[in-house]
């Protein structure tokens, strides 16, 4: 991995002994962006810059953060993933213990650890900066997320603040920082936009379908209660039917009944007066008027009076 | 669909409730089938073909027709046209006919399958003839739900027939109501009494004398002899079989027409096949109800008998319901007029068929026969416990009730205990113990008349049928001995109509008490209910607890009753005679026992 560097014939006269050294003595990394920062004041070509840039190179390789924790920090080995997230290397930095800074753990608290943090990240962005693997607006993000963004550990006035801003270095250092966050703002703003344009199409929808489903439920209840009517009016006109039914059985076998008993007494009362009048006929022709007469009386007074009592019956209807 | 079906004596049909009305299913003539059979050869003649062929009047066997088949019903077998037939068969064949008669009709619809039916039965028909009629109704295929007794269910159909049933019974609410039913074959009388939600039977009675077939065969026999009489027709001069046939057929229809008429003639041409001679003889109403007066005053005699039976007078009975074909008759209308009042005696137009009619209401109503009358016996010292209360539901088809009381012998010293099993004989819910009782019989069984008294447990097993049969079954514990005896012979209640017997239910049984004895020699029942030393006989505590009969009173002291009954065993212990002798001297006697109950002197 940092074997891998490409160490240009400037740095071939820093012996690793030394630089080990000067590693060592520099634990919280207070000196690499120092150096980069200079190296930055030189133009590209020149070779100071070059060599600043291999030593922070290697003084960087040999802290702990990159030597123990961070994997292909250049992301030059193609077995291990890419290094090329600031964030990474600020969670590097946690992970660093004393021992490995060769420090008393009293002298570890969480303001050098703080400070190392943000020195391992600095110098890393520099070092990607300087080596163009990044722009300025890439930078400032990388800043942003990993440095400038996180909560200051003790209050700071607004005055303070004010103070800073005024006398902090350069006009167009902040040029670009206040443009990276105009552009980022505009962006944000027309996502902003876009998402409340989308929320509130989305809203429309949503409006539109409750819209919709309370229209459908209304039909499905009013449709269930159609066919609850429905139902019932069915139950009701079996009922009917079936009462009907019963009915017509019953009229009908009341009406079959009458019938019969009609029919049946007509029958016995003619079928008893033939009876009769046969008996009548052959006294007569025996000689016996009146006893023929007496049973022609007999027949005649039954079927008189079994007409009056069917004129009756007809009447009674 | 349950139908209500009249097996008569004369006369058979079906009836069933469709709607409101009830419909009665007759014959091509509109009338009920003649309960007639006749067997020629294979073939089986059943109804109005085999009756026309019938010159007998009564009931029974006539050559090869059998008339009224349900009275040869508990019979083994009986010989018609000298042929062995069972009469189970016989009935059967009567049932099968008007079954299938009446699923021809044109009132089939209404009848369903016509396989369920409430029977209606004689107030007279026993146990065994019951269940043999049973049997006949199943091999035809028809289950009975429950039988019925005619005159019940003549009155049940009264009631529930009328435009107002509601008012009609609440008009002989706790009133008596006589059924006449005065058929063609039997005279059925049954006394009710209206209870709140039941109808109640008092007392049956009956008889088979004075049938409509009889006045039919009287008018015609007196007929014929007046008319011979008269004409010199010498006893040689006999009519064909055929010729007495239509002259008894003349009778019944004259008898008829003189219900409207006041003379009517016979007239039967060629009748006297030796002399050639026409019988022709005029008939007046009053020659006819002098004729029939035997028969009539015969069943007028019979109610009576009835009313005295149970100690009413006429005046007591609120409405007399005449059924059967006879009551047209003006003679039997008049006499039971003269009898109860005119406004009393009540003829439905209906009376032919109103049993039937009834049975079908009663099937329709699902009302269920109920117990009369408590069933009870009698145990130690006249107490009475009730072994089925009055308004017993009865089983329906298929199904049993039975009962399962323990007991104790009182008194094993002869070996047997006698179980008397007794009724009120009047209608009563609390009957006291001074009522008078109607013994139904006595159940014996062995016991060991070594053991003490109440050490012999005796179970006591109460169980009644479908048939209204009930058999009480005793079975001593120690002796092994198991003895059972049927009753048959009880009155029965039924749900008044729009009413059922659940609205009342039976009264709570009250602990038997004891009760005088009645005068005369009876049996001394010798079982309790409870270990009771009170109920042991003294004389026979005295063998087994003599400690009893000590002088120091204990907690086992026995009773006065005890103590006399024993010293009636003893000689007088001064002149050593028996209990009661003339020439005792020494305080036995009864004039000078009162008070001390001899004690002094006999000990």
């Amino acid at each position: 991995m940092l074997s891998a560097l490409v160490v240009t014939s400037g740095a071939d006269a820093l012996g690793s002994q030394w630089l080990s050294d000067l590693a060592r003595k520099d634990p919280f990394l207070r000196v690499p962006p120092r150096l980069l920062a200079g190296a930055a004041t030189l133009t590209p070509n020149d070779p100071v810059r070059q060599a600043l840039i291999e030593l922070t190179h290697r003084v960087l390789a040999i802290h702990p953060i990159y030597h123990y924790y961070v994997a292909n920090p250049t992301g030059t080995d193609p077995d291990q993933p890419p290094f090329v997230s600031s964030a990474k290397v600020s969670d590097a930095a946690k992970k660093v213990t004393p021992d490995s800074l060769h420090v008393a753990p009293s002298a570890y608290r969480d303001a050098q650890r703080g400070l190392l943090r943000d020195n391992a990240v600095i110098s890393f962005a520099l070092l990607w900066v300087l080596q163009g693997h990044w722009t300025s607006a890439q930078f400032i993000a990388e800043m942003t997320s990993a440095v400038w963004s996180r909560p200051a550990t003790e209050a700071v006035s607004s005055a303070d603040i004010a103070v800073a801003l005024v006398t902090a270095g350069e006009k167009h250092a902040l040029n670009p920082l206040v443009g990276h966050f105009l552009v980022e703002h505009q962006k944000l703003t027309a996502q902003l936009n876009q998402a409340k344009d989308e929320t509130s199409a989305e809203r429309q929808r949503a409006d539109r379908s409750e819209s919709d489903n309370l229209a459908l439920r209304e039909a499905i209840a009013s449709e269930r209660s159609r066919s609850e009517s429905l139902a019932e009016q069915v139950t009701a006109l079996t009922s009917d039917i079936e009462t009907e039914r019963t009915n017509r059985f019953v009229d009908k076998s009341h009406m079959v009944d009458d019938y019969e008993v009609l029919r049946t007494q007509v029958i016995r009362r003619l079928g008893s007066q033939v009876q009769l009048l046969s008996d009548g006929l052959h006294a007569l022709r025996s000689g016996s008027t009146p006893v023929a007469e007496e049973f022609v009386d007999r027949a005649l007074t039954a079927i008189q009076q079994e007409v009056a009592r069917l004129k009756e019956l007809g009447g009674t209807r | 669909m349950i139908i209500g079906f009249d097996f008569g004596t004369t006369n058979s049909l079906v009836s069933v409730v469709v709607g409101d009305r009830v419909i009665d299913v007759l014959d091509e003539e509109g009338l009920p089938h003649p309960s007639v059979v006749r067997y020629e050869g294979e073939e089986i003649i059943v109804g109005r073909e085999a009756r026309h062929a019938l010159e007998e009047a009564g009931v029974g066997v006539y050559g090869n027709t059998v008339k009224s088949p349900k009275f040869l019903l508990g019979q083994e077998v009986v010989t018609v046209g000298g042929v062995e037939r069972n009469p189970i068969d016989i009935v059967a064949d009567v049932i099968r006919f008007v079954r299938s008669e009446s699923l021809r009709s044109a009132q089939r619809q209404a009848l369903g399958q016509l396989d369920r039916a409430v029977v209606t039965i004689p107030v007279n028909m026993n146990g065994p003839r019951r269940a043999a009629l049973r049997e006949a109704f199943a091999r035809t295929g028809i289950s009975i739900a429950q039988f019925v007794h005619e005159p019940l269910a003549a009155l049940y159909g009264h009631l529930r027939g009328s435009t107002d049933p509601e008012g009609l019974t609440r008009s002989l609410m706790k009133r008596n109501v006589l059924v006449v039913d005065w058929g063609g074959g039997t005279l059925d009388l049954t006394l009710c009494r209206l209870q709140p939600g039941r109808i109640l039977q008092l007392r049956n009675g009956g008889t088979d004398e004075v049938g409509g077939d009889r006045f039919d065969l009287v008018i015609r026999e007196e007929v014929v002899k007046r008319f011979s009489l008269k004409n010199g027709i010498t006893d040689s001069d006999h009519p064909s079989p055929e010729a007495r046939l239509r002259l008894l057929q003349d009778a019944e229809r004259n008898k008829i027409a003189l219900s409207e008429r006041t003379n009517v003639t016979f007239y039967r041409p060629g009748y006297f096949p030796e002399s050639g001679k026409t019988l022709e003889y005029p008939l007046s109403r009053q020659e006819l109800e002098e004729i029939t007066r035997p028969l009539v005053v015969g069943g007028i005699r019979h109610i009576e008998s009835l009313l005295d039976s149970v100690n009413m007078s006429p005046a007591q009975v609120s409405l007399c319901l005449v059924a059967g074909g006879m009551a047209a008759m003006p003679s039997i209308r008049g006499r039971l007029h003269e009898l109860f009042g005119p406004e009393k005696v009540v003829v439905p137009s209906n009376s032919a068929t109103l049993i039937s009619q009834g049975a079908a209401w009663i099937a329709k109503d699902s009302q269920r026969l109920v117990l009369a009358k408590p069933l009870e016996l009698e145990m130690a010292r006249g107490s009475r416990l009730p072994l089925l209360h009055a308004g017993t539901e009865m089983p329906g088809d298929g199904e049993v009730r039975n009962v399962r009381i323990h007991l104790y012998c009182t008194d094993p010293s002869d070996g047997v205990v006698k179980l008397p099993i007794e009724a009120p004989t009047a209608l009563s819910d609390h009957p006291q113990t001074s009522d008078p009782r109607t013994n139904l019989g006595v159940v014996t069984v062995r016991v060991d008349d070594k053991a003490p008294p109440l050490v012999e447990r005796l179970e006591l097993d109460v169980m009644v049928d479908d048939d209204l049969i009930v058999e009480v079954t005793a079975t001593s514990s120690q002796k092994k001995d198991r003895r059972s005896a049927q009753f048959h012979d009880l009155e029965f209640g039924i749900g008044l109509p729009e009413s059922s017997t659940a609205e009342n239910p039976p009264p709570k049984p009250k602990r038997p008490t004891p009760r005088q004895r009645a005068h005369g020699v009876g049996i001394r029942a010798n079982s309790a209910a409870e270990k009771d030393q009170s109920l042991v006989p003294g004389d026979v505590l005295y063998k087994h607890n003599p400690r009893a009969f000590a002088r120091m009173r204990g907690t086992d002291q026995a009773t006065q009753e005890q103590l006399r009954e024993h010293l009636y065993y003893q000689p007088c212990a001064v002149c050593k005679r028996p209990w009661g002798h003339e020439a005792c001297r020494c305080g036995s006697a009864p004039s000078r026992s009162t008070g001390k109950a001899g004690r002094p002197a006999r000990r």
